[in-house]
């Protein structure tokens, strides 16, 4: 008899290795899923749990219901059953769990230019749900662990458990990832908007990995690579001939704004100054930012500390403090420049003025003792 | 946390080199430690141990209370930011770069890290920074750390106090602040 089980055993799993998976039509089929679907979509809502309690999450209402509303106009028939939500990351990331969670970093959201842009990003993302690459990824990987090591440095989260790596975060197969591709493209067409800024996605994408001089890390350069992604999305847009369309710029921007100068502050939090520079260093990148940006431009120069990057930096300060006068953080900024330079006069005035627009600064106990220090002429 | 990795990097030293030398109990009477780079005074009942000239204490285990102290000469000061820190540092920088260098370190918790307080502190007659953190694992658990930092010409110092918000963090808070007033270079 237990010879007889493994025969069976290994007879089913030969025939469900060779079935092929037929992608869901609607909202009706995520009724139907069989034993094994139902455990791994009830792992992911499990996941989609550990998300919210270890406040991973982005919480804005307004922000959440414009994404899912971006989502409706791709996948009508879906319904509520395909969900997105914004995780609190800088890095440029998206991913989808097999029960429809779809999750996009606040990092990707300020880099792109428009909403036709974060379509392509989310309708690339329904498709693995819709497809079931998660289910057909499982079937083709004997063993999903070797895909967790290093998820928390891809994804600004640290590890939440072998189910990510069923997710999308790694990219799936070339396939899996052209079909999301080339489908994604198609519903992107089919809602209207201007399918030419499809490729253009991929152009932030590879501008980041350039910047940043990494070996492609991020989920949507892995399978296949990132030109030829751009290349392939070319083609596409060349097929499809359309010329016109919604790029949605302005009310994208205004779901956005507020998470620009969070993001540059976050990023800076973690020293990474060249992802600052990249995004600022753009020709529109003051038109796209406010003028307090340049404050954040004084500050990467800064922890970039390369030759001439001091009197960068002070120059940018200088510029924050001439166009947005009432903003405190470049005097604080400019104090310290002063101080490291002996201008222990201006330094002060510089600080003074922090204080005054910042009463309750939090570093207001380091500014008073560099205060006293400049007047006592202590080193610290 | 860095300093979470650097507690696992001295157990795992601490392992292969051996169990027998592993934990020690301070005894009753108080303990005072003395390295090549500082020194303090140890609260009696705790268990240590310690790898090079870092310092690593608990009384009821890691997850319940930690005490760390740590040095490390400025070349290696903040390995995640593959920065340097220097003699010359100012407190408030020194701060934020320990800040960026327990971010970059992608540990568990970091994304909803809270810093409750950030003020100089005379540490061993430097001045330093004060850190108050609060931070939730992924299992909803509150966490609070106390890190303190300072530089001298040899290298970077770091104590560190880290244990649950509920119960255990208030209870022997006043142990590391003993700890950390006892330190001399």
């Amino acid at each position: 008899m237990p010879r007889l089980l493994l025969v069976f055993a290994v007879l089913g799993l030969a025939a469900c290795q060779s079935a092929p998976i037929k992608p869901m039509s609607g909202h009706q089929d995520t009724l139907h899923l069989t034993a094994e679907e139902s455990r791994l979509w009830h792992s992911a809502v499990e996941l989609d749990e550990q998300m919210e309690n270890a406040d991973y999450l982005f919480e804005d209402d307004e922000l959440q219901g414009y994404l899912e509303s971006v989502m409706q106009k791709l996948y009508p028939e879906y319904g509520d059953a395909i969900s997105v939500r914004v995780v609190d990351s800088p890095s440029l990331n998206a991913f989808a769990l097999p029960n429809g969670s779809i999750y996009i970093n606040t990092g990707m959201l300020t880099r792109l230019d428009n909403e036709a842009q974060m379509a392509t990003v989310l309708a690339h993302e329904g498709v693995h749900f819709t497809h079931k690459h998660s289910w057909q990824q499982r079937r083709n990987t004997k063993s999903s662990t070797a895909f967790s090591t290093g998820f928390g440095v891809v994804t600004g989260i640290p590890a939440l458990g072998d189910l990510m790596a069923l997710s999308s975060i790694y990219g799936f197969s070339k396939e899996l990832e052209r079909e999301a591709d080339a489908d994604g493209f198609r519903r992107l067409a089919a809602a209207g908007y201007d399918v030419r800024q499809a490729p253009v996605t991929f152009e932030h994408l590879l501008a980041e990995v350039e910047a940043l001089d990494i070996d492609e890390p991020y989920f949507f350069s892995t399978h296949p690579a990132l030109e030829d992604r751009i290349e392939s999305f070319e083609a596409l847009v060349r097929q499809h001939g359309a010329t016109n369309g919604y790029r949605g710029e302005q009310v994208y921007r205004m779901q956005v704004e507020k998470l620009q100068l969070e993001l540059l502050q976050d990023y800076l939090e973690l020293g990474q100054y060249q992802s600052v520079l990249l995004i600022l260093g753009r020709p529109d990148a003051f038109v796209r930012y406010p003028l307090s940006a340049w404050f954040y431009l004084g500050e990467a120069y800064r922890l970039r500390d390369e030759e001439g990057d001091a009197a960068r930096s002070a120059e940018a300060y200088a510029t924050a403090i001439q166009l947005v006068p009432e903003f405190a953080p470049p005097w604080r900024a400019m104090g310290l420049h002063y101080m490291k330079q002996g201008e222990a006069g201006e330094a002060d005035s510089h600080f003074s003025r922090y204080l005054e627009l910042r009463p309750d600064a939090p570093d207001r106990a380091y500014i008073e003792l560099y205060r006293t220090n400049l007047k006592t002429g202590d080193d610290h | 946390m860095k300093l979470h990795v650097s507690i696992a990097a001295c157990l795992l030293a601490l392992m292969l080199a051996g169990c027998a030398a592993t934990w020690v109990r301070v005894d009753d009477t108080g303990s005072h430690y003395s390295g090549e780079h500082y020194s303090v005074s140890l609260p009696a009942g705790w268990m240590r141990s310690e790898v090079g000239d870092s310092l690593v204490l608990s009384r009821d285990g890691l997850d319940l209370q930690r005490i760390v102290i740590e040095y490390r000469p400025h070349e290696k000061a903040f390995e995640e930011l593959e920065k340097s820190s220097s003699a010359g540092m100012l407190p408030s920088e020194l701060a934020e770069l320990t800040i960026a260098e327990l971010k970059a370190s992608q540990e568990e918790g970091l994304p909803s890290l809270e810093i409750l307080d950030n003020r100089p502190m005379e540490i061993a007659g430097h001045t330093g920074y004060a850190l108050h953190l609060r931070f939730k694992t992924d299992a909803g658990l509150r966490i609070e750390v106390l890190l303190r930092g300072f530089v001298d010409e040899n290298g970077l110092y770091q104590l560190l106090y880290r244990a649950p918000t509920l119960h255990y963090f208030g209870r022997d808070r006043e142990v590391y602040e003993s700890l950390s007033a006892s330190m001399r270079l």
